[in-house]
């Protein structure tokens, strides 16, 4: 158990009747970029404030380096903490700021200065040192919250939907500086509801829906666990084009076209390269205005709107 | 790092919340605007109040520079009473809801900063504010000296008044500010208590008084502020019949025109200011004993301030650990032995403190 950064046993949180966490068992361990991945209302934000000790567990645990944390102080001192929304002091100048939080933490004066200074040196405002906070843009306001949870040098780092209203530039600049600080050592939980921002500097993923996850592990082991599919788009002639599919051989299931691409159909497939042959061909012996047939990459996106999927229809059954 | 290291650490350091309130709240002009309307009120209400002391030499009527003073004093007394208890909870009923309101306080509560530092650290920016208007007032209210009437002891007692309920009601607003975590509705709540317990008391002891020929009861009497101030103000003696010499005679108060029985060249003088005889309610014991001209002797005012005082620390402590278990994300209101053990221990102490000064001379 000492060996996991971070530990959950059966967590649970209600709000009322509302089960927003259901018994998550997480374990990453220490070191890792854990993307902690999710649609709005997952439980995302609810569970990292369980991590940070800011909310209470309707039942059970969390372990943080083994410790079980039972008072917000115990996590403070292990964890930095950077919500989803936040607000700044705006009268403050920036080094004040950070100051501000070197104080909370408690770090003695001698060391504060240059505490002050490395963060700002770490996340590239130096330059602003004396500006005000309001005067900021929105990704430096970012980086200043991401540079005030590493104020007490924390083992671990929750990052709530750090990459969110950051344009491109600023999510490069960010990507950077998750890499430099996993180089120190840190453990790195960040959250999203966007998948790409993600899937190339995590080390490992969670994913979670309805307050349940439904997988963790690295990408690798998650692919495995991904089926792989085909995507056609047919013009015309849908709900002919769908039946065909679905008598052919290999074929799993046929999905509804989602709405935003009412054209494309998703068919989840496990036959091999001619089966899939045959398959185009009987499409075309039907004379179906087909305008596009590939197999669909084993990205995250697919494994998660599978997964989601899937928890979707076992909870409506 | 253990606990008691950190808290050995931190005791060393000035509180982190009023170094960084007090780096934004002095800058730029705000405060010190509000400083200047406060001391132009004060001046210009000490203006008019010597104007309305002196109007009996434009009758004629002779005038006891002593009579000047103490109408001063009590009215700049009682102004200082409901401007820092107005303002007080004005600085304050942000304190914690507006660290919610702008989405700063789950980082805040993230940190190592203990939960009584960061309200200790509220309520010491605030106070410090209020203190630099009180200081302020100073200069103005030692004008009332050059006239003379009043002695340290009234001075001090005055100051403590002032002083304890601005604490309170500082106390007050941060107490609401926590628990409704709304600043609007924190306002609300703590104005209303403000004028409940300033204006309701009042009141009740004014239908008390109609109604029944009993002595106003303490209950009505000693949670108001307002009342404490007027018990302490009340034992500012008026000069005896042979002139200058100040004791204490006794006096009456609100009994129509005889402000000082047996020393009528000075009928219509003494503490002459709007809202004496309101504020006064319920102070002074009913009596029937009447002096040779016909008016009604009344004795020394009832002292209730001393257990105003009492209240008032009770209440700020109270406050104090309400607003202490609504700041922590996790709530817990169960009182711990720790908290039976320190109110114990301040309970005691107040009333060692009480006995050891005899009641606080008088
Ligand atoms: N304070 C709260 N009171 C009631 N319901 C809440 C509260 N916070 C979150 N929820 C509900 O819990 C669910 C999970 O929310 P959240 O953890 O914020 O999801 P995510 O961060 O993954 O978008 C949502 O359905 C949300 O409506
Ligand atoms: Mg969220």
């Amino acid at each position: 158990m000492s060996e996991l950064a971070i530990q959950t046993v059966d967590l649970l949180r209600r709000y009322g009747k509302y089960t927003a966490v259901n018994n998550l068992n997480l374990s990453i361990t220490p070191g890792s970029i854990f993307g902690f991945l999710g649609p709005n209302g997952a439980g995302k934000t609810t569970t990292l404030r369980m991590l940070a000790g800011l909310l209470e567990p309707s039942s059970g645990q969390v372990f943080l380096h083994g410790q079980l944390i039972q008072k917000t102080s115990t996590a403070a001192a292990i964890v930095g903490y950077m919500p989803d929304f936040f607000g700044v002091y705006d009268d403050l100048r920036v080094w004040e700021y950070l100051d501000f939080y070197a104080r909370c933490h408690g770090i003695e004066p001698a060391k504060r200065k240059s505490t002050v200074d490395g963060l700002l040196d770490l996340v590239d405002l130096s330059e602003k040192r004396n500006a005000f906070v309001q005067h900021l843009s929105r990704g430096m306001q970012q980086r200043l919250c991401l540079a005030h949870a590493l104020v007490h040098d924390p083992k671990i780092l929750l990052l709530d939907e750090p990459a969110s209203g950051l344009d491109p530039q600023a999510r490069v600049e960010l990507r950077e500086l998750l890499r430099t600080l996993r180089d120190m050592g840190k453990t790195i939980i960040l959250s999203s509801h966007i998948l790409n921002e993600l899937e190339d500097i995590c080390t490992n993923f969670g994913i979670m829906a309805r307050g349940q996850l439904l997988a963790q592990g690295s990408l690798e082991t998650l692919r495995q666990r991904s089926r792989p599919a085909l995507q056609i788009k047919v013009l015309d002639d849908l709900e002919r084009a769908m039946r065909l599919i679905g008598a052919q051989a290999g074929v799993l299931r046929v999905l509804e076209p989602a709405e935003e691409t009412p054209n494309l159909i998703e068919v989840e497939f496990d036959g091999n390269e001619q089966q899939a042959a045959q398959l185009l061909l009987n499409l075309a012996r039907a004379e179906l205005p087909i305008a596009d047939f590939h197999r669909e990459d084993d990205s995250l996106e697919r494994l998660f709107l599978q997964l989601v999927n899937d928890h979707v229809t076992e909870e409506q059954r | 790092m253990s606990n008691r290291a950190a808290s050995r650490r931190w005791r060393l350091q000035p509180n982190p919340i009023v170094v960084k309130e007090l780096r934004s709240r002095m800058r730029g002009g705000r405060a010190f605007m509000l400083l200047t309307g406060f001391l132009l009120g004060l001046g210009l209400v000490g203006y008019g109040l010597f104007l309305r002391a002196t109007t009996g030499q434009n009758n004629g009527a002779p005038i006891f520079s002593a009579q000047v003073g103490q109408t001063l004093f009590a009215g700049l007394a009682f102004m200082l009473l409901f401007l820092v208890i107005l303002i007080a909870p004005a600085v304050t009923v942000g304190a914690i809801s507006s660290e919610r309101e702008r989405l700063t306080y789950e980082m805040l509560i993230a940190t190592n900063l203990p939960s009584h530092r960061l309200l200790w650290g509220k309520l010491i920016s605030a106070l410090s504010y209020i203190a630099l208007l009180l200081l302020a007032a100073i200069p103005l209210g030692s004008i009332v000296f050059l006239f003379g009437g009043i002695t340290v002891r009234h001075v001090i007692q005055a100051a403590v008044i002032i002083v304890l309920s601005a604490i309170t009601s500082a106390m007050l607003g941060i107490w609401a500010s926590a628990m409704t975590g709304k600043t609007g509705r924190a306002a609300v709540v703590s104005y209303v208590i403000i004028g409940l317990v300033l204006g309701g008391f009042l009141f009740g002891a004014e239908i008390w008084t109609n109604r029944s020929t009993d002595p106003v009861p303490t209950g009505l009497l000693a949670p108001n502020p307002i009342s404490a101030l007027a018990s302490s103000l009340g034992t500012l003696s008026g000069p005896n019949s042979s002139g200058m010499a100040f004791e204490g005679i006794p006096r009456a108060a609100g009994g129509g025109p005889g402000w000082w029985p047996g020393s009528n060249p000075f009928s219509n003088a003494g503490l002459d200011f709007p809202g004496w005889q309101t504020f006064s309610i319920g102070i002074y014991p009913v009596t029937d004993q009447f002096g040779p001209d016909g008016m009604p002797i009344i004795a020394e005012p009832r002292s209730v301030w001393r257990i105003t005082l009492i209240i008032l620390i009770m209440a700020c402590l109270a406050f104090f650990w309400m607003a202490l278990h609504a700041v922590k994300p996790r709530r817990r209101w169960m009182p711990t032995w720790g908290d039976a053990a320190m109110l114990s221990v301040t309970s005691l102490s107040l009333l060692g403190l009480g006995f050891w000064i005899g009641w606080w001379f008088r």
